[in-house]
């Protein structure tokens, strides 16, 4: 399938999806309005009352935020798969979702010292706190080997999870621990603007960095010595490739918490599309995501509503058995 | 372009792999290295194509060492087969050749219709234009090897690395692969296992037993039953072949000297 048509038609559909998404809710209001409130919004002269202010305050941000943090998670399992070469990899193996989950929880809980942070940015201070340990525990000799990566993130992330759970636990309050579970569930609700300024950039850098570099990304897949002799000096940008996706997968978890499962399922469904090449897979991966999520989100604030639930809940019982169907697949291929 | 290895020394966990290798080959040379397993082959290329630092010694590439180079420098001047071919599934063969053009291109520059043009050439040149559209990973050995020399074609080199380049091919694609090469013109190192095929396409061949040049040589001037047996424990008689005047090597079964095979000489 040719890319600018597939490209346009997922743009289109985004659109789409946020506009339906903003409307769908407790309160439903129509497309056209939610069209016109928005286009009003815009101009600059917002008529406001309370259905305005659901459309552009409350639900807007979060279905932004949702296409965002979708997008973000699916532009980051794609890296992250690349630098690592491995197909079942997603970001949190580099430890920063526990990493970030552990700043907020340590905020939410603890407060004290930490009350004066606030969530968001306590959690980005975990997660590139993790980044670093992990990055500086994975390089031996001066080369970052992918399978120590993983073993070291993976050991870093237990021993967050256990110190996030030993926080949790021995809180005593039951408000803070459901708002802590909560977090550590994931969702975009109670999304404000400001929230969407740094995984915005975040992203764009990153999908900018990675479209650019999709002819060594693709020469990654040759595996490191073929690389090499291709001209791509494998360490180096390994290294970039770390730091990119810490720096984006921190921003995206500390407003929407750790969603699971879209980093990884995303990236092949993107595949399952467009094949592995990385120029077309990048930006495919990226719009499914965010199309993605947006459903998904619709989907919690639904399924039970009044009451929400989780986002990450709803991604993990989508994402499980995909896992499981993409596993099978790869057993019976080899 | 000429390539020269100078004093090469490599060892892993104190054991020395190579000791103060040296060999020059020069442009437009065909030269071949030979050795049994585990004599360092496969590491000195290693070192050639910059994958591994040498820990004593120098690769110079036209004169420059290669690790004072950017990788993509030496990219474009030299390209390699290697003996294990691994790629993720889903490239077509046509995408895995279009690689080779990697290392001549800037970041955001697209491959144009000369690229495609080189990419075309290079899959007929190793008669693989049939499998242009078919996924690498679902390729035999033997297409594999040829669509991988052709992704070297495609990056246009100077110089040309090959370990064991004819490893999965049937006899004819092994001679078809090494006339390609040879004719080339440019300057080629191969590692090679069949003794016969060196002495046939190699101007010079290196030997290397224990990590040390044991001999080096025109193929004529170098091989004998003597070498042979020193260097592999095998019995040999060397000839000349009536038609090519090259030396081919013909093995008498069961006469084995060395430690390895004692126990079979009881």
């Amino acid at each position: 399938m040719p890319l600018a048509p597939l490209l346009t038609g997922l743009a289109v559909a985004l659109v789409a999806s946020m506009v339906m998404a903003v409307g769908i809710g407790p309160v439903a209001i129509p497309f056209g309005e939610v069209w016109r409130t928005l286009l009003a919004e815009l101009a600059g002269d917002g008529a406001g009352g309370p259905r305005a202010v659901i459309v552009t305050q409350i639900r807007f941000p979060r279905v932004l935020l949702a296409a965002v943090v979708g997008a973000g998670l699916a532009v980051s399992g794609v890296a992250v798969q690349a630098l690592v070469r491995n197909p079942l990899a997603d970001p949190y193996i580099l430890g920063v979702s526990a990493g970030a989950a552990f700043g907020a929880i340590a905020v939410i809980v603890l407060g004290g010292a930490f009350g004066s942070l606030s969530i968001p940015v306590a959690a980005f201070a975990g997660a590139l706190l993790t980044f670093l340990v992990v990055f500086l525990l994975a390089r031996r000799g001066g080369r970052l080997s992918p399978l120590r990566l993983i073993l070291v993130g993976v050991a870093m992330a237990a021993l967050l999870n256990a110190a996030t759970n030993f926080v949790v636990i021995s809180s005593p309050d039951n408000a803070q621990l459901r708002s802590a579970l909560f977090w550590l569930l994931g969702g975009v609700a109670g999304a404000r603007f400001s929230w969407l300024v740094a995984p915005t950039l975040a992203l764009v850098c990153v999908s900018g960095y990675l479209l650019a570099h999709a002819r060594t990304l693709n020469c990654l897949s040759l595996g490191d010595e073929t690389a090499t002799t291709l001209g791509v000096d494998v360490d180096r940008f390994r290294r970039a490739l770390v730091a990119l996706v810490a720096l984006l997968v921190g921003c995206v978890v500390a407003v929407s918490g750790a969603i699971g499962f879209v980093a990884l399922m995303l990236p092949h469904a993107g595949r399952l599309l467009v094949g592995p090449n990385h120029r077309r897979l990048v930006p495919v991966a990226g719009l499914l995501g965010a199309v993605f999520l947006v459903w998904v989100d619709v989907g919690a604030r639904m399924l039970i509503r009044p009451a929400e639930l989780p986002i990450g809940v709803v991604t993990a019982a989508l994402g499980a058995p995909f896992f499981l169907w993409l596993l099978g697949r790869r057993e019976a291929r080899a | 372009m000429r390539l020269e290895v100078e004093g090469v020394c490599w060892s892993a966990a104190g054991r020395e792999i190579l000791r103060n290798v040296s060999f020059t080959a020069e442009p437009g040379r065909f030269v071949g290295l030979i050795g049994p397993n585990g004599s360092g082959k496969t590491t000195l290329l290693r070192c050639v194509y910059r994958a591994q630092r040498p820990s004593a010694g120098r690769v110079l590439l036209g004169g420059r060492d290669v690790w004072a180079v950017p990788a993509r420098e030496v990219a474009r001047s030299m390209a390699v087969v290697l003996q294990e071919a691994s790629c993720e599934p889903g490239y077509s063969a046509w995408e895995v050749v279009q690689m080779g053009r990697t290392p001549h291109k800037r970041l955001t520059e697209r491959l144009d219709g000369d690229d495609d043009a080189l990419v075309a050439a290079a899959l007929a040149e190793v008669r693989a234009a049939g499998l242009a559209d078919r996924e690498f990973t679902t390729l035999s050995g033997g297409e594999k090897q040829r669509v991988l020399l052709a992704r070297c074609l495609a990056q246009q080199p100077q110089v040309l690395v090959l370990d064991e380049p004819t490893n999965h091919l049937d006899i004819r694609f092994q001679l078809e692969a090494l006339d390609v090469v040879g004719g080339l013109g440019v300057t080629v190192v191969a590692a090679l296992h069949d003794l016969n095929l060196a002495a046939a396409y190699c101007d010079e061949i290196v030997v290397l037993n224990h990590g040390r040049v044991a001999a080096a040589g025109p193929p004529a001037e170098l091989l004998s039953p003597d070498l042979v047996a020193r260097v592999y424990g095998v019995e040999a008689e060397v000839a000349v072949h009536p038609s090519t005047g090259r030396p081919t090597v013909t093995y008498v079964p069961g006469r084995r000297e060395g430690a390895g095979s004692a126990g079979l000489t009881v």
